[in-house]
């Protein structure tokens, strides 16, 4: 009994101590860092999105405001227009955005994020720890993948929560379509998810 | 050709019938006696949160007899979207099947399925269907005592039926290449589609098989395969008008298309259980199918067409008392590839492993575990994102009671996500460690309290030098304890406390006046009080604490000091009542008042009042009827300050109400 509980901490101090778990240095060199706001309200959390979607410098700003119970729903019609077996709407966790805002912001050429207007009333929970937005959104953007579509426009309601580290991060995105005919962020962000 | 021969070798020379989880075809289980009828079953439920309305129905029917099985279904799901009447989605099924033991060991199954799926939003309406219909002849054998061998053979018939209109002027762009009487393209015209439609039909004519293989109790083999083939015929039919003009032309784009389908599985897997209680198993899988389809977004015929194989292990040994290992492994291809949409190409290497040990003392005292996985994926064949990441995840816990009362118990895990693509502009590690320990004190079950510590660590970096300026470490250290105390039989009070302090340093020195830390106090307070036997009472006290600001450096390089730049004060009170006037019915009322007080170069002060009410049913109703729901209604508003302070009010209606009756 004694011997195997001593391997058992043998060994976890053996692959944990021989570098494993150690991150790479980065590159030399240095690029512009970009301002990241602290989440420490949903306005911030939506101050980051509108600045750093889809910018290749703060895709790691971006990524931090999705809770790691981060989910992505499409827009019905989107998911609807998908091949038999195409799965690339399902179980659209943290780490698959974190992926797919990678690949938009490492192949786009410009782009703008706006939320020009809220098109519901705020939902906001009574121990104020989550709050339910409700936006009109509109993306332009640049990019080879999803020419020649430049223009992406619907409605997003967007629920933040509030951990208990006080931070708030985005828990859930459901994408809808506001009616203009324009493509949905569901189907730009559909384009860049290959192979995961 | 050998390994295949090997194959059919162990699969003639073998004796045992053995049902695995995997069947092919319909199990036996299916045919009972005496006959059983599943009474008819109705579900109707409706769900409106702030934003969508959904309203969903179903009807179940099965029958089992000793030769004849028959089961049916029904569903159907409308979902509206509130306040914006042109845009909801409606979709259902049904199914039915026939299952007849025309002898001993031959089934004779018929199987009809409908599906539909519409949409409709302001630019378009549309709608799928598709509709099945399977025949199937089944027959199984047991040649030896330890072999069983099961063949189906099978008939679908299928057509998909899809439209999408559109109004004038929200067209989809069409290139019609112009052909002359030769067939030669002497140029292109655009229109604009308002109307699509496609059709497609064909008969899917299919082989499936499985042989089970016992020879020893302590040894299964089952293999299955499964093969078919279908020729869809698809007819496009695309209506519009050319660019500026609103006059519906039948400028068609017709179209025929049939090309295979072919579909082919096989699967084995071999279950070993060997001496001192090893049990493993081999799995095998390989897999080709053809899908033809109407890609709707770009109108036009698809092909896609995916050839994937896997491997997996499992191992599981248990060592001596109260040790287990367990190993599993898994190896995998998936090469998914398509006719026009080149973009979406791709081919995925996976490779897994973990290996994880578990304890548990013979008198369940003490448990622990530790976990080492990792997971490789690679991805090539891609227009973009080719590359590998590597996951490594170890994790090790534990827990021990030392007494009646008193219980420990902790929890490690380290971990690290590598991702290098073939652009390595987007080359990133992600590192995560986490720890937390702590113990509980168990007076009696109305008394007991738990307190634990933690200290988890995030660095994610990204290595080019163009991501790499914002790499930080956010470490969180954290203190979270409850307790909860029965004063007396009707009254509890329950209390959480939370310390949390989160610091974020930047990697680069010249990020240094970006470094920022917080802190937070939380205690929430839980007062909850039966009245009497119809009625609760609940008072709610939630407090927060926080303060945030830099924690850098100053110019001359000394230690970091804490400068902070502001101060939150949350404190919410609620009081719920309950109220349960008749059986199975409650009614409730909440009201809350939430003071915000934000202190940084001014204070400023926000009171916000919320009043619910509500009332939940659950009672049976029609003899043998359920009925469950509950509706509320929530009002809320924040007070004003200024007469120009926004008020952010909130009206909203929730419900959701399910009833079931058996017929």
């Amino acid at each position: 009994m004694r011997l195997q509980r001593t391997l058992s901490i043998l060994l976890l101090v053996s692959i944990a101590g021989c570098g494993l778990f150690k991150p790479r240095d980065p590159r030399p060199g240095g690029g512009p860092a970009v301002n990241c706001l602290t989440p420490n309200s949903p306005d911030n959390v939506v101050a980051n999105l509108l600045a750093h979607y889809g910018e290749l410098a703060g895709t790691t700003c971006y990524t931090d405001m999705l809770d790691a119970a981060f989910a992505f729903h499409p827009d019905v019609t989107d998911s609807n227009e998908l091949a038999p077996g195409d799965t690339s709407f399902v179980h659209w966790t943290h780490d698959v955005e974190s992926r797919d805002a990678r690949n938009v912001a490492a192949d786009d050429t410009s782009h703008q994020v706006t939320f020009p207007s809220e098109y519901a009333s705020r939902v906001i929970s009574g121990d104020l720890r989550t709050e339910i937005r409700f936006y009109n959104y509109r993306v332009i953007l640049h990019a080879s993948q999803v020419a020649p579509d430049t223009l992406f426009q619907g409605l997003a309601d967007i629920t933040f929560f509030q951990g208990n580290d006080a931070q708030w991060h985005i828990t859930s995105w459901v994408d809808k379509r506001d009616g203009s005919g324009s493509r949905t962020w569901g189907y730009l962000r559909r384009i860049y998810r290959v192979g995961f | 050709m050998r390994i295949a021969c090997a194959i059919l070798l162990i699969l003639c020379s073998a004796p045992a019938w053995a049902q695995t989880d995997e069947t092919v075809g319909t199990s036996d289980t299916v045919f009972v006696a005496p006959s059983t009828r599943v009474p008819i079953s109705y579900i109707t439920s409706y769900d409106r949160d702030v934003s969508t309305g959904t309203w969903s129905q179903s009807l179940n029917y099965s029958l089992y007899k000793p030769r004849v099985a028959v089961s049916t279904s029904g569903s159907y799901s409308i979902v509206d979207q509130l306040g914006r009447a042109s845009q909801g989605s409606g979709g259902g099924s049904f199914a039915g099947r026939l299952d007849i033991r025309a002898a001993k060991n031959w089934i004779v199954t018929a199987d009809g399925r409908y599906n539909k799926n519409a949409t409709r939003d302001i630019v378009s309406n549309s709608t799928q269907r598709q509709n099945r219909l399977k025949v199937s002849s089944q027959y199984s054998v047991a040649p030896w005592k330890s072999v069983g061998i099961r063949a189906i053979l099978s008939s679908e018939f299928q057509e998909d039926h899809s439209l999408a209109l559109r109004p004038p002027g929200q067209g989809i762009a069409r290139v019609l290449v112009l052909t002359n009487a030769l067939g030669d393209s002497v140029g292109v015209d655009t229109f604009y589609v308002t109307r699509d439609s496609t059709l497609t039909t064909g008969r899917q004519d299919g082989l499936s098989g499985q042989v089970d293989w016992k020879p020893k109790s302590w040894f299964t083999m089952t293999t299955s395969a499964q093969g078919n083939r279908l020729k869809p015929t698809t007819t496009s039919h695309l209506g519009g008008n050319e660019l500026n003009s609103t006059t519906f032309e039948q400028r068609l784009d017709q179209t025929k298309s049939g090309e295979p389908n072919d579909n082919l599985l096989y699967q084995t897997k071999m279950t070993y259980a060997g001496p001192r209680g090893l049990a493993t198993w081999v799995s095998l899988k390989r897999t080709r199918t053809d899908q033809s389809y109407y890609d709707r977004t770009a109108l036009r015929q698809d092909l896609f067409s995916v050839d994937q194989r896997s491997g997996t292990m499992h191992v599981e040994q248990p060592i001596r008392q109260g040790f287990v290992l367990n190993l599993d492994g898994t190896l995998s291809r998936f090469l998914g590839q398509y006719k026009f949409r080149n973009n979406r190409n791709s081919l995925l290497n996976t490779k897994s492993g973990k290996a994880a040990m578990m304890y548990f003392s013979p008198r369940g005292t003490s448990r622990g575990s530790v976990e080492f996985d990792v997971d490789s994926n690679r991805n090539s064949r891609q227009q973009t994102g080719n590359g590998t990441n590597v996951t490594r995840f170890l994790q090790a816990t534990g827990a021990h009671r030392l007494s009646s009362k008193l219980s420990l118990d902790a929890v490690g895990t380290a971990s690290l996500t590598t991702f290098q693509y073939v652009d390595s502009v987007l080359d990133q590690d992600n590192q995560r460690v986490y720890a937390n320990g702590g113990g509980g004190y168990r007076v009696s079950d109305r008394c007991s309290t738990l307190v634990h510590f933690s200290v988890s660590r995030g660095h994610s970096v990204a290595l080019d030098a163009s991501r790499s300026a914002n790499n930080n470490v956010q470490t969180t250290y954290q203190m979270d304890s409850s307790m909860k105390l029965g004063v007396t039989p009707r009254i509890t009070i329950s209390q959480l406390y939370l310390l949390n302090a989160v610091y974020q340093i930047y990697d680069f020195a010249a990020a240094e006046s970006k470094n920022v830390l917080s802190r937070i106090r939380r205690i929430d307070t839980y007062v909850s009080d039966s009245l009497f036997t119809f009625a609760t009472l609940q008072l709610n006290h939630n407090f927060l604490f926080r303060d945030f600001g830099t924690f850098s450096r100053p110019p001359g390089g000394a230690d970091r000091l804490y400068r902070v730049f502001s101060h939150t004060y949350v404190q919410t009170v609620s009081a719920t009542i309950n109220v349960r006037p008749a059986y199975g019915m409650l009614l409730f009322a909440t009201q809350s008042l939430s003071n915000t007080r934000v202190t940084q170069t001014e204070t400023t002060v926000n009171n916000r009042w919320n009043l619910s009410l509500g009332a939940t049913v659950q009672r049976t109703i029609m003899g043998n009827g359920d009925l469950n729901g509950t509706v509320q209604h929530i009002e809320a508003y924040d007070e004003r300050m200024l007469p120009t302070d926004p008020r952010n009010s909130q009206s909203d209606w929730i419900v959701g109400v399910t009833l079931v009756k058996y017929f």
